[in-house]
């Protein structure tokens, strides 16, 4: 019989073991912190379908697709509810909110349509409450604004003042989404000309940008991005990449499946463009697969072969001990944490049982012992009592106040209580020891037990 | 991550006890209505009692409730941890049965 409680016990513990480890395996975050400070290699998997289509409207233009005339007629917003909880971070004065149009000009196809998200102002309302507004403030909500689970996010238009006929020349929409769960972060960075064009460097007229990345790091002197795509781009005629700063070539090329690009030293902050050139298939829906930022320490910053051979091999080890490393602070972190344990998960569990004859039956125990606690607890109230056939109540006033009556009595009648109190006490402890003592050696089987007085 | 899936957890317990209980609440209640007058009946009785309770134990001292009101908190709550880790070890057995990860 001991072995079993002993089997038990561990299993207990096992169980408990397996699941922290659990938790602890699959609680690590994809830190965007570590991601942008990064200097030696380090790989993060991005899944790109969780940050696409967070939020997408229609709107009608004039014939011309003339920028102005959106302004005037309007949008026809069609907001989305959101998955679930997102942040949107700011990062000072470039504070952006992610948008993204479809403009429709004659009916010939579609671009894309970027707005500068300083005239964009997004607020939350709810289904109960449709008159709330709850605008988030670029000024006041430095931090950025939650949305919570089931809110719709409405974004408004304001157009400044001084531009009454809105004019898209190059606006410019950086977009930050930092994912509430995993702290992924990416980047949009949209450029217009004032022919409602993207206006990036060597893009032909009537191209699409299908997505853009940023690549921020300093001190690093090279970087190649990686973009691994599914087999729906076969649509697509090709590919180009653009550079905004500083204008260059299209340092572009395939290998193994993927596109690669590369800055040197006085990139930093440089951002990417994908293009396609074939605006035939824009209906065809891209997806990307996975996305990786690949970052190498290499300080060559030469080609995509510098990458290959002996050098490839040190940046494997490297990218492997950072990683190492990484997982070491996670798990120093943890050990080192101290805040408390998060138990709000356990509130509301008296409501489990659905409120009926079992409810009743299962709380009858409880709802006596809250009886009788109750009743030790409260104060003697004087009892009436029927008499039988003088169809009349007696009062039976309370003891202690007829006991109030004799002078000291009271007094003498607790001293004698405490002193019985005190034996009972002694002796209800005394058993409470050896109990206790009972049960943490396994010498029986005490959830049977119930007093012992 | 960690509260989602305790939530998660607690929902599917709390789902799955609400799946069994339901019915038996259902035919209790429909197929025996005095049953459920009883109840009710019983837990009314109770509190009436505990009302007269109360008279007669004002004889008692007040230290010797005190130490007895201290006694039943400590008994109520030995009782209960140990019937909810009796409790936990059957599910847990059960979960082992299972075998679903």
């Amino acid at each position: 019989m001991k072995d079993k409680k002993l089997n038990i016990f561990i299993s207990i513990l096992y169980f408990i073991g397996v699941l922290a480890l659990f938790l602890v395996i699959t609680c690590t975050p994809v830190d965007a912190a570590t991601l942008k400070n990064s200097t030696d290699n380090y790989l993060v998997n991005y899944k790109m379908s969780s940050y696409n289509e967070l939020f997408s409207y229609w709107s009608s233009t004039d014939a011309n697709g003339s920028g102005g005339s959106i302004a005037d007629s309007g949008f026809n917003l069609k907001p989305n509810v959101l998955p679930n909880s997102i942040t949107i971070n700011s990062d000072n004065d470039r504070f952006h909110w992610p948008i993204k149009l479809f403009k429709q000009r004659g009916n010939s196809y579609f671009d894309y349509l970027y707005l500068n998200s300083y005239n964009i102002r997004p607020y939350i309302s709810n289904s109960d409450n449709p008159n709330l507004s709850n605008w988030c403030n670029p000024s006041i909500n430095a931090n950025g604004c939650t949305f919570d689970i089931g809110f719709s996010v409405i974004w408004d238009f304001s157009i400044p003042n001084d531009t009454p006929n809105f004019d898209l020349s190059l606006q410019q929409s950086i977009s930050y989404i930092l994912n509430n769960y995993n702290k992924a972060r990416f980047s949009y960075y949209y450029y217009t000309d004032n022919q409602n064009n993207i206006d990036s460097i060597s893009v032909p007229l009537n191209t699409k940008v299908i997505q853009s990345y940023q690549v921020e790091e300093e001190g690093t002197t090279y970087y190649t991005l990686n973009v691994y795509y599914t087999q729906k781009l076969y649509n697509f005629a090709g590919f180009s990449t653009g550079k905004t700063r500083p204008a260059g070539d299209n340092d572009f090329y395939y290998n193994n499946g993927g596109f690669y690009f590369e800055t040197s030293e006085y990139d930093s902050y440089t951002t990417y463009l994908l293009f396609h050139d074939n605006d035939l298939y824009w209906n065809t829906s891209l997806e990307f697969n996975d996305f990786y930022y690949a970052y190498s320490n290499s300080s060559n910053g030469g080609s995509n072969s510098d990458i290959t051979g002996e050098d490839s091999s040190k940046d494997e080890i490297l990218r492997q001990q950072e990683e190492t490393n990484r997982k070491l602070e996670d798990i120093y972190a943890k050990i080192n944490d101290t805040s408390p344990p998060d138990t709000s998960g356990l509130g509301g569990s008296a409501g489990w049982l659905p409120a009926g004859p079992v409810d009743s039956i299962i709380n009858l125990p409880l709802t006596f012992f809250q009886g009788l606690n109750n009743a030790m607890a409260t104060s003697c109230s004087p009892v009436n009592v029927p008499l039988p056939f003088v169809n009349q109540n007696v009062q039976l006033p309370c003891v202690n106040t007829l006991f109030n009556q004799i002078n000291g009595f009271n007094t003498w009648w607790n001293a004698m209580g405490l002193i019985a109190a005190a034996f009972i006490l002694y002796k209800y402890l005394i058993h409470l020891y050896q109990w206790v003592d009972n049960t943490l050696t396994f010498r029986e089987n005490n959830w049977q037990d119930w007093g012992g007085i | 991550m960690f509260k989602a899936l305790f939530n998660i957890m607690i929902g599917l317990i709390a789902t799955i006890i609400q799946i069994i209980v339901w019915p038996i609440n259902a035919v209790i209640t429909n197929t025996l209505p005095d049953f459920s007058d009883k109840i009710t009946q019983i837990t009314g009785v109770f509190s009436t009692v505990f009302n007269y309770i109360s008279w007669a134990l004002s004889i008692i001292p007040t230290p010797v409730i005190t130490a007895l009101s201290f006694m039943l908190l400590c008994e109520i709550a030995k009782h209960t941890i140990f019937r909810s880790t009796h409790a936990l070890i059957k599910v847990w057995n059960v979960f082992q049965k299972i075998k679903f990860w």
